[in-house]
């Protein structure tokens, strides 16, 4: 994270983004595609499941042993995010962009993330983890629905300032 | 700032247009990674009210 960012070595620091700009537009269409595909998705599981309240009801009624097995494979995609250098990443493209205050926002969301990791592993509940968790989400997803259409417009319309 | 409102200053830089190819890539990425997560948790819903 300390290394100093130059517009050409990006390649050198990054693993999960291939820096050549044919292969990048490639790339984002395909992330996009399959955002989509699932922001749909869920789009209709959360309504058919009724919605965030019904969601949440359901949650605080799952066994014990159910909770456990989600929170382990919610533990591993956290992970995921965690360790594939995504969020160096964006704060190393933040900082050769000159985008003032996106760093230290970066910053905190990691440790938001890390503040959840830890009362996952404390385990002392199920519902002051995973209950804010889903929150997110199913917000997130809205999110998502809303703006994926920007995303992907972004990928034809959008500066790349590194160039 | 929680994880929404960032992902929402993400979000404006792309609908700005002052956002890399590269961030919006890792954006994307990243949002993909919070809906495997999501999925797990719609899924597990579905099995209780055995859906």
């Amino acid at each position: 994270m300390n290394m100093e960012i130059k517009p050409g070595n990006i390649n050198k620091i990054e693993e999960g983004v291939d820096n050549n700009a044919e292969n990048i537009d490639f790339q984002i269409e395909a992330e996009t595609k399959k955002l989509e595909s699932s922001a749909i998705e869920m789009q209709s599981e959360i309504e058919n499941l009724g919605g965030e309240e019904g969601i949440m009801k359901s949650i605080k009624e799952m066994d014990e042993n159910k909770r456990e097995e989600i929170m382990n494979k919610i533990d591993s995609c956290l992970n995921k995010i965690l360790d594939n250098k995504t969020f160096q990443t964006i704060l190393q493209f933040s900082y050769a962009a000159g985008v003032a205050g996106l760093g230290a926002s970066i910053v905190a969301r990691i440790a938001n993330i890390d503040n959840d990791a830890i009362d996952f592993l404390s385990r002392s509940s199920f519902v002051a983890f995973v209950v804010p968790l889903a929150t997110k989400m199913i917000s997130l997803i809205n999110l998502m629905v809303q703006e994926s259409q920007y995303l992907k417009n972004g990928a034809t319309e959008g500066k790349n300032n590194l160039e | 700032m929680d994880n929404e409102n960032v992902l929402r200053e993400l979000m404006e830089k792309v609908k700005n247009g002052t956002a890399t190819k590269e961030e919006r890539l890792v954006l994307l990425k990243t949002m993909n990674a919070s809906m495997d997560a999501l999925k797990i948790l719609i899924g597990a819903v579905k099995d209780e009210k055995n859906v």
